[in-house]
């Protein structure tokens, strides 16, 4: 037996280490990998907010005390992440593709678009990610805001769209805080509408 | 059941008296008795003297060492500072660079405890094991620094130090980089800043516990009936 085990131990370690590199790589559920961004190079606005759920189990443990409906919320999270990154005219082709294709790919995986805005220049898609449960594991916010600025956040755990606004405030992530008040703004607009509709269906089938 | 091994003992040379001993005793025999061949071993006169020549040779050698870190960064900040350092080719100069650790935080604290000092202070002095500060300046004029270098080389200088990015912001000849250490609790909380101005260079890291601190604030806004949930 003793004979065996450094080959036991030689072998143990062997797998460890060669499934480490798919350990790193696994995301959680309702995670998203935009991929790795980089500041324009003509000096423009580079925002990265990466919060680990150290730091948010941190954040929930401070708040605690006084906010327990915050720390609640805190508690249902694992990770915040907000890029946004300045447009100019050699970044912004390839961002508007990489927009698209997250969007594909989130509607290929089961993503729901909750908020779906498309004007003029502006393009705003809010997805969350529901397990079988009907609980809340991911919410993905892709932004093309007019000529100026891409915003991709995704926050994992269990939130709903309109707790942006307050998670952005809580964490002093103006972005966060601004997409919070537009996919309000927008869903308020989506639910009066579809409220107008159901009267207007209402109205003719009498 | 017992077994018990017989124990072949092969012809070997005397040994010699202490071994003798040893051995009969790992035989579970009575030790022979050893007579007073060995001298009995005397403390030296010279060691007491030996000893306080080394303290007084390394007693001064270490407040050197003290003292002078007093002014140069921990590994981690001078790591963040090297990696930003090598990505914007130039010459740097120090400016400032102070280092307070653990040990004098400690002092100040123990120090404190004999006098009256305000909740805040003292709060802050609780709270604080460690700060580091550097300030260093870029001779002549700077182009645009490539901030996409810069973060990755200091992402990697300080991934492999067990520090993880939380806050990168750049525009124009700003930029701002926000580490803090992987294992993150209340009473121990570590954070690392750099901020690149133009040509000036900042890092800036802390270590504590901030529960003190946030009690301080809890007390305070409560008193003035609100709480911000600022952290």
């Amino acid at each position: 037996m003793k004979r065996f085990m450094p080959c036991i131990i030689g072998t143990a370690i062997l797998c460890a280490v060669a499934t480490l590199p798919a350990l790193a790589d696994q995301l959680l559920p309702g995670q998203v990998d935009f991929g790795s961004f980089s500041p324009p190079k003509g000096g423009g606005q580079f925002v990265e907010v990466n919060i680990p759920t150290a730091l948010i189990n941190l954040a929930s443990q401070v708040v605690a005390k006084d906010e327990p409906e915050v720390a609640k919320l805190l508690d249902g999270l694992k990770l915040v992440k907000v890029n946004v990154i300045g447009l100019d005219d050699e970044n912004r082709p390839e961002l508007e593709k990489r927009a698209q294709k997250i969007a594909q790919q989130l509607s290929g995986n089961g993503w729901e678009r909750v908020v779906s805005v498309q004007q003029k220049d502006q393009d705003i898609g809010v997805y969350l990610k529901m397990n079988d449960k009907g609980t809340v594991q991911g919410l993905t916010a892709v932004v093309i805001n007019g000529k100026d600025q891409a915003v991709f956040a995704n926050v994992v755990g269990e939130i709903k769209p309109e707790q942006l606004a307050m998670l952005g405030d809580k964490f002093n992530i103006k972005p966060l805080k601004d997409l919070g008040i537009a996919t309000e703004k927008h869903g308020h607009e989506h639910e009066a509408d579809g409220k107008a509709e159901d009267k207007t269906k209402e109205k003719s089938s009498q | 059941m017992i077994s018990v091994m017989p124990t072949i003992i092969p012809a070997c040379p005397p040994l010699a008296p202490q071994r003798a001993a040893l051995t009969a005793v790992a035989r579970g025999e009575a030790p022979p008795v050893i007579g007073d061949a060995t001298p009995p071993i005397r403390p030296s006169r010279h060691r007491p003297i030996c000893l306080v020549l080394l303290l007084v040779l390394v007693l001064p050698g270490l407040c050197v060492l003290g003292v002078a870190s007093y002014f140069h960064l921990s590994s981690s900040s001078g790591s963040l500072r090297s990696a930003i350092m090598e990505s914007v080719p130039g010459q740097w100069h120090r400016r400032f660079a102070l280092n307070v650790g653990g040990l004098t935080f400690g002092f100040a604290r123990f120090g404190s405890s004999f006098f009256h000092l305000p909740p805040e202070p003292r709060a802050a002095l609780q709270a604080l094991h460690g700060v580091e500060v550097g300030v260093y300046q870029l001779e002549g004029p700077i182009s645009l620094p490539d901030y996409a270098a810069i973060l990755k080389t200091a992402d990697k200088s300080m991934r492999n130090r067990g520090w993880e990015r939380i806050v990168g912001v750049a525009q124009g000849g700003q930029f701002v980089a926000v580490y803090a250490s992987g294992d993150l609790r209340l009473k121990d909380v570590s954070c690392c800043v750099a901020v690149l101005n133009d040509q000036n260079l900042i890092v800036v890291s802390a270590r504590g516990n901030i529960s003190p601190l946030l009690e301080l604030a809890r007390t305070h806004l409560h008193d003035h009936g609100t709480f911000l949930a600022r952290f």
